[in-house]
């Protein structure tokens, strides 16, 4: 795949969002809906916090602002994956269900490019400024954050939503063989939302190693907050950056030989 | 209560059925979208407009029309899925609007583009969840479901989940699904959709043979002629939500179609301007309307004169026939 | 012509429907085996994170949390788990998807209320989680040592109260789904409601921990009913008096909850317009 190739997947990933997003302004409850929805998440989510905060003052070396970083980190990859993945993840098993898949691999562009971006819920975006700005808020509240340590959430965070992401892409590829997915999908994703608002460090080390293993969300939200919070060191940085290369590619080629399978098999 | 079941000789009494939905206007375009969030226009749209219509018990009505004419709006309106804006209907005695079980009961709907049945199960189980569904009694149910599955022909297919047939397949398990309890009105919309024409076939022999066995009312929405021709005498002609024609279907079809299209291909291009009205060309295939009466005449004429690959006759699309009969007005 | 001119009473019918819609759903659940099984362990992590945390909690105070000791905390958190695996039923999300492929026309046919398949449905299709969450309780149970010793009559309103959880839990939820005749986000409105029951019903956090003007809109509210009732009736000692009144008021709501989705239906079919579908 050369470098026009990218590009004109990239000009045809940005037409598809812009249909998308021109589209959903015309629905205007919705992002009322929205907003208050990942509103009332976060309020939840304080709430919780306050709750545990009333009683301890740190919860495993965690203090109370750092715990709304992970909250804030959590409301952007939530929203990542309620506005991304989730629908382009259910779309890929639908079309797989319903052999409509086909349409996909017809597309002069890039597969993966195509069932990436060609599902949008514009409104669950709402979540990512709101997940920000209480993310900024905790971070505002925490003494001495290095420079360093906020450049490294910049760059860590985008990588954990690309990990997220992955993670679901892999999984939908088993699609292409088992039948039903689409509960099975809902399930981890709901399951994963209810550890992921709490860092990883709390937990027992098995059961740190169950979470991540039934869905990443915990590191993924844990280590941008952990870097954040100046728990990370640079060589940590950098493993977690070259992981984030090695699932990257290793997600592209289970991905592919799943479709060059389900081509095959469809006679 | 047995004599509101009794004889009723009318099965379906519309009158001045009007349905209007409101349709938020989307214009194209970045600044529209946004203006759009803050102030909402909408405009009301008449999908359905004053219909006025008798159908006695027994008989098997078509609605024939083109593409969001209003012919399935009626049809939800009448069983009781939409409530009407203004007018009224009563059938089989009862108003649907008011959606009592005692009424949804003796009514059946099947619609050609969706699936009532359970997707992962074999047809046999959905007919059971059915069966408690309209409480019919169990020995009833069962030779009546028994005699539906053998003059469907689908005894092999019963018991495959519905998932692993295919589309004609399906139609006929549903069609069998919604005849289970012996319903004394059957909506039919658009039941042959994509369906290969043997299945065509079959089906609306299938739904004649119940409407003779049974007598029970059948109305059936359609844009293939076809459809209509095969099992309605009387035809009802809805275009832009008004009933424009309501009558025989033969003397529609001889009013007004009075024209066939042939399509010829050729091995060469060749002008045919001579042996009718020419309306479309595209390389060697040429569309020619000729006269009904000459359609013989004119095949045997070019298949003298030219090398002809291939030649099919077909009807006017329905919306030619329909858009004639806005021109003569209403019949 | 159909023969059964004369159908049989509301009661009959609606048993009848009850038994053959839940042996229908419970058949369409175990063709998914894997994904029922697979999902039931991504949501166990629900619970024991919260054991976790309010274990955390309690450690770092001195073996208690607002009045519950460890043992306490470890009871309302494994009773929780089997009250969620017996409570559960179709998620609101499922009128999305109903609203968007048409197989609401069929409900609507259909001589019985919506609401109906949901619950006779839910249950059946629940059935084999609901099983096997009861050895899995038993695992808990001896993995976690928790404080419970609940009394005859404990247990006998606890059985009651799981089935009255998960009715006006289902009602709750058919409320929430015709939100879908006004608005396509279904299953944005179904998220705001499972956020403000996670929180009010005890289900994040027990209800005794909250600060006391939250407590008390909790225990007026109905979200309590479809879940921290039930868990507070087996993990804390209750008078006769308070079980019954909760009882009480569990079938108050599930009344009160059943006449609102009467009094919406009836409008909102009204307006229906069944656009696309």
């Amino acid at each position: 795949m050369g470098r026009p190739a990218i590009a004109h997947g990239l000009r045809v990933w940005g037409a598809l969002w812009r249909v998308r997003a021109l589209h959903e302004l015309h629905y205007r409850a919705n992002l009322l809906l929205n907003v208050v929805q990942v509103l009332i998440d976060l309020a939840i989510g304080v709430v919780a916090i306050r709750l545990v905060f009333a009683n301890v003052d740190a919860l495993n070396g965690w203090s109370q602002p750092e715990l709304l970083v992970v909250l804030g980190t959590f409301t952007v990859l939530d929203a990542f994956l309620r506005a991304v993945v989730l629908p382009n993840m259910w779309m890929i098993v639908q079309d797989v269900q319903e052999g409509t898949f086909d349409a996909v691999l017809v597309m002069p562009a890039d597969e993966q490019l195509v069932v990436t971006a060609r599902e949008l819920s514009v409104w669950d975006l709402s979540g990512i400024p709101i997940g920000v700005a209480v993310t900024a808020y905790g971070a505002a509240r925490i003494d001495g954050i290095a420079l360093a340590d906020a450049a490294a959430y910049v760059v860590l965070l985008p990588a954990a939503a690309v990990v997220l992401y992955s993670f679901f892409l892999v999984v939908t590829s088993l699609a292409f063989r088992l039948v039903d997915l689409r509960d099975l999908l809902f399930r981890l994703f709901q399951g994963s939302s209810y550890s992921g608002r709490w860092p990883l460090g709390i937990f027992p080390g098995w059961l740190r190693v169950a979470l991540t293993a039934i869905v990443p969300i915990g590191l993924a939200v844990t280590v941008p907050s952990s870097a954040l919070t100046g728990r990370l060191s640079w060589i940590g940085v950098g493993a977690a950056l070259l992981t984030v290369a090695v699932v990257l590619a290793a997600t592209r080629w289970i991905f592919r030989r799943s479709i060059r399978s389900y081509s095959g098999a469809s006679a | 209560m047995s004599g509101s079941v009794a004889a009723v000789s009318v099965a379906v009494r519309a009158s001045e059925l009007t349905r209007e939905f409101q349709v938020p206007e989307r214009e194209p375009g970045v600044a529209n979208a946004l203006r759009s969030l803050v102030r909402r226009r909408t405009r009301t749209v008449r999908a359905v407009e004053g219909v006025t219509f008798d159908i006695a018990a027994g008989e098997v009505v078509g609605f024939l029309g083109p593409n969001g004419a209003g012919k399935t709006t009626t049809i939800k309106m009448l069983a009781g899925l939409l409530h009407p804006t203004s007018g009224s209907a009563t059938v089989l005695g009862q108003v649907p609007s008011r959606r009592e079980h005692t009424y949804l009961r003796r009514i059946a709907l099947v619609m050609g583009n969706r699936r009532m049945l359970a997707w992962d199960l074999p047809a046999l189980d959905s007919y059971e969840l059915r069966r408690a569904v309209y409480s019919i009694p169990s020995g009833h149910f069962t030779t009546t479901r028994d005699e539906l599955i053998e003059r469907f022909e689908i005894g092999t297919l019963v018991t495959k989940p519905v998932r692993n047939l295919s589309l004609g397949e399906r139609m006929k398990v549903e069609l069998v699904g919604a005849l289970l309890h012996e319903p004394e009105l059957l909506f039919l919309d658009e039941p042959t959709l994509g369906l290969d024409v043997s299945t065509q076939l079959r089906l609306r022999h299938f739904v004649a043979d119940y409407n003779r066995r049974t007598g029970a009312t059948v109305l059936l929405t359609s844009h293939y002629m076809a459809d209509v021709q095969a099992l309605a005498e009387r035809v009802l002609v809805i275009a832009g939500g008004a009933l424009v024609y309501d009558g025989r279907l033969d003397q529609l079809t001889e009013g007004v179609d009075s024209t066939r299209i042939l399509n010829v291909t050729l091995a060469e291009a060749a002008d045919l301007a001579g042996y009718g009205e020419v309306v479309g060309v595209e390389g060697t295939k040429v569309a020619l309307r000729v006269d009904r009466r000459a359609t013989a005449a004119t095949t045997a004429r070019l298949m003298d004169a030219f090398d002809v690959l291939d030649l099919t006759v077909v009807d006017p699309p329905i919306e030619e026939v329909v858009a004639a009969l806005f021109d003569r007005g209403t019949g | 012509m159909s023969t059964t001119a004369v159908p049989p009473g509301w009661v009959r019918r609606h048993i009848a429907f009850y038994r053959a819609a839940a042996a229908f759903d419970l058949k369409s659940s175990i063709q998914y085996r894997w994904p029922t099984i697979l999902g039931m362990l991504a949501l166990l992590s629900e619970p024991v994170v919260y054991l976790v945390v309010w274990t955390t909690v309690a450690d770092h105070n001195g073996g208690s949390v607002g009045g519950l000791t460890l043992g306490q905390v470890s009871a309302y958190y494994v009773v929780w788990t089997l009250v969620r695996n017996l409570t559960a039923g179709y998620s609101p999300d499922n009128w999305q998807r109903r609203f968007q492929d048409g197989t609401l026309v069929d409900l609507l046919l259909r001589p019985v209320h919506p609401v109906h398949a949901d619950i006779a449905g839910g249950f059946g299709f629940n059935l084999p989680r609901a099983v096997i969450s009861i050895p899995l309780t038993a695992l808990l149970i001896a993995l976690f040592r928790p404080d419970l010793s609940p009394r005859l009559l404990e247990v006998g309103v606890f059985a009651v109260s799981i089935v009255g959880a998960y009715v006006l839990r289902a009602v709750m939820f058919c409320i929430v789904g015709s939100v879908g005749f006004w608005t396509t986000r279904v299953d944005a409105a179904a998220r705001v409601y499972l956020a403000i029951e996670l929180l009010l019903s005890g289900r994040m956090i027990p209800i005794v921990l909250f600060p006391g003007w939250l407590a008390s809109a909790a225990t007026w509210l109905p979200f309590r009913y479809t879940f921290g009732f039930p868990i507070e009736v087996l993990t804390t000692s209750m008078s006769t008096e308070a079980l019954l009144a909760g009882l009480a008021g569990q079938i108050g709501w599930t009344v009160v909850a059943a006449g609102a989705l009467a009094a919406i239906w009836r409008v909102a079919v009204r307006r229906f317009d069944s656009v696309g579908i």
